[in-house]
């Protein structure tokens, strides 16, 4: 060993014993707690930061889907009331298509009501008109009066020409899918409209029957019927007058035969009886 | 697990995979020795113990980063090294003469470090920069000279000059305080 190696080894020895800095334990501390934080899980706070990031996020992309795809899929299972406008027009305020199916149902309502009334006024009426004929027409014969009052049920069903305007305007409305509003409203309509014939036809049928209560079977029998109407013997005699003026001889002796039948009581002029005979 | 035995770099490696207990292995390991190296080298306390945690934070950040390529101590005192120039480059080593008779005899030194060691780190602190960081890392660590140019950004003839000054001047400033190698033995070193 050299002098310069003996030298070299006593300053080592000398600095090893005087090697005795230690970092301060606080310092320590800090530094381990520092490289754990480094490989920490994520904090509570952090991870909810997230959630609140990606749950906006996520409204956003349903909000863009629902305006991009509004056309396109209307058959998902999400009420389509509720996520989509009722009509196809987007420019258009959402509120429209339901302010318009409050609009229809009002008016059919409305129709309802008023032809409520204006049917129990035609029934009065009516009622009243075949009261009259029961007093004034004592020779109408009930086959005659059950031939009107089949035919009344006809005049009453046909509806007023605007009502019938009114009604294709709202089938048109209703073939719109989306409008619930406007097809109860015609539902409404439409049933209104069934009750009131059904009224009528019973009305009607209740005025005739108390009618021929009244007339008696007999009575109602001898009246001439309306075909009969035709062959009194003033029409008869008027016929074989006529028809004596244009040479038909036969036909109007035909015609005098089954007047002397009918009526043998009746006067016949002798002017016509001696043409004939 | 028994982190003791394992290499520096193999511990730094797990680190970076979430291993944390590998860490505070290789801390304890490298702690007091990187001390010393900053301490020595900065004469204000307080900002020893700044540069040295600003230090460790930058092994830590670093970790991920880290490739087996170089030697864990060659890495970490390179990033030691960087912020003391950052930080010292610009300061002279104090050049007053030294009152060999104030520290030999000081009752508060002499309490709280030792005659001994208060000596050597005056004569340290003596030292220019380059040589005392050169001296501290052969010192302090098992680098060889190689790494420690490496370290230090230098050539390796030039870190072997330092070295060989940094030792002359300590041992001449050792002598002053009456320390050295006793005649007998320099007697029988100069002989053989």
């Amino acid at each position: 060993m050299t002098n310069k190696d003996f030298q070299d080894n006593f300053l080592d020895k000398l600095y090893a014993q005087s090697a005795n800095e230690k970092p301060p334990a606080d310092l320590d501390k800090i530094i381990l707690e520092e490289a754990k934080a480094k490989h920490k899980p994520p904090h509570f706070l952090v991870s909810m930061k997230l959630q609140r990031v990606l749950s906006v996020a996520a409204v956003m992309v349903l909000s863009v889907y629902i305006f991009f795809d509004v056309d396109g899929h209307r058959s998902t299972g999400l009420d389509a009331e509720w996520i989509y406008p009722q009509n196809n027009d987007l420019h258009s305020s959402p509120s429209a298509p339901q302010s318009e199916s409050f609009r229809m149902t009002n008016k059919a309502q409305t129709i309802k009501k008023s032809k409520s009334k204006e049917t129990k006024k035609l029934i009065k009426r009516e009622a009243e008109d075949y009261a009259a004929d029961d007093m004034s027409e004592s020779g109408a014969g009930a086959q005659g009066l059950l031939e009107s009052d089949m035919a009344a049920p006809q005049f009453f069903s046909a509806p007023t020409p605007s009502f019938h305007k009114r009604d294709t305007d709202v089938e048109h409305e209703l073939k719109k899918p989306s409008i619930r509003n406007i097809a109860e409203g015609i539902k409404v309509k439409n049933e209104s409209k069934e009750v009131l014939v059904i009224d009528r036809k019973s009305v009607l049928e209740n005025a005739v029957k108390s009618r021929n209560q009244k007339q008696g079977v007999e009575r109602q029998m001898s009246l001439p019927t309306k075909s009969s109407k035709s062959n009194e013997p003033e029409e008869m005699l008027t016929e074989v007058e006529r028809l004596i003026s244009k040479g038909e001889l036969e036909k109007a002796k035909a015609h005098y035969h089954k007047l002397k039948l009918l009526f043998p009581e009746y006067p016949i002029p002798t002017v016509i009886a001696d043409s004939v005979e | 697990m028994d982190h003791s035995t394992k290499a520096d770099e193999l511990l730094m490696l797990a680190y970076a995979k979430g291993d944390v207990p590998s860490f505070e292995a290789l801390y304890l390991r490298h702690k007091d020795a990187l001390y010393r190296y900053v301490v020595r080298q900065v004469s204000d306390l307080d900002l020893a113990h700044d540069l040295y945690q600003e230090c460790w934070s930058r092994i830590i950040k670093a970790a991920t980063s880290y490739t087996h390529e170089s030697k864990w101590t060659t890495w970490a005192y390179r990033i030691a090294h960087n912020l003391v120039v950052d930080h010292y480059r610009g300061l002279k080593p104090v050049d007053a003469e030294v009152d060999t008779e104030s520290v030999l005899h000081s009752p508060e030194r002499i309490h709280e470090q030792g005659v001994l060691s208060e000596q050597i780190n005056h004569c340290m602190r003596r030292l220019p920069a380059v040589q005392l960081e050169a001296f501290i890392l052969s010192q302090e660590t098992d680098l060889t000279l190689k790494m420690i140019s490496e370290v230090v950004e230098a050539s390796h003839e030039a870190v072997k000059t330092r070295l060989r000054y940094a030792r002359t001047a300590l041992q001449d400033c050792l002598r002053k305080f009456g320390l050295g190698p006793s005649k007998t033995a320099s007697d029988s070193g100069t002989r053989a």
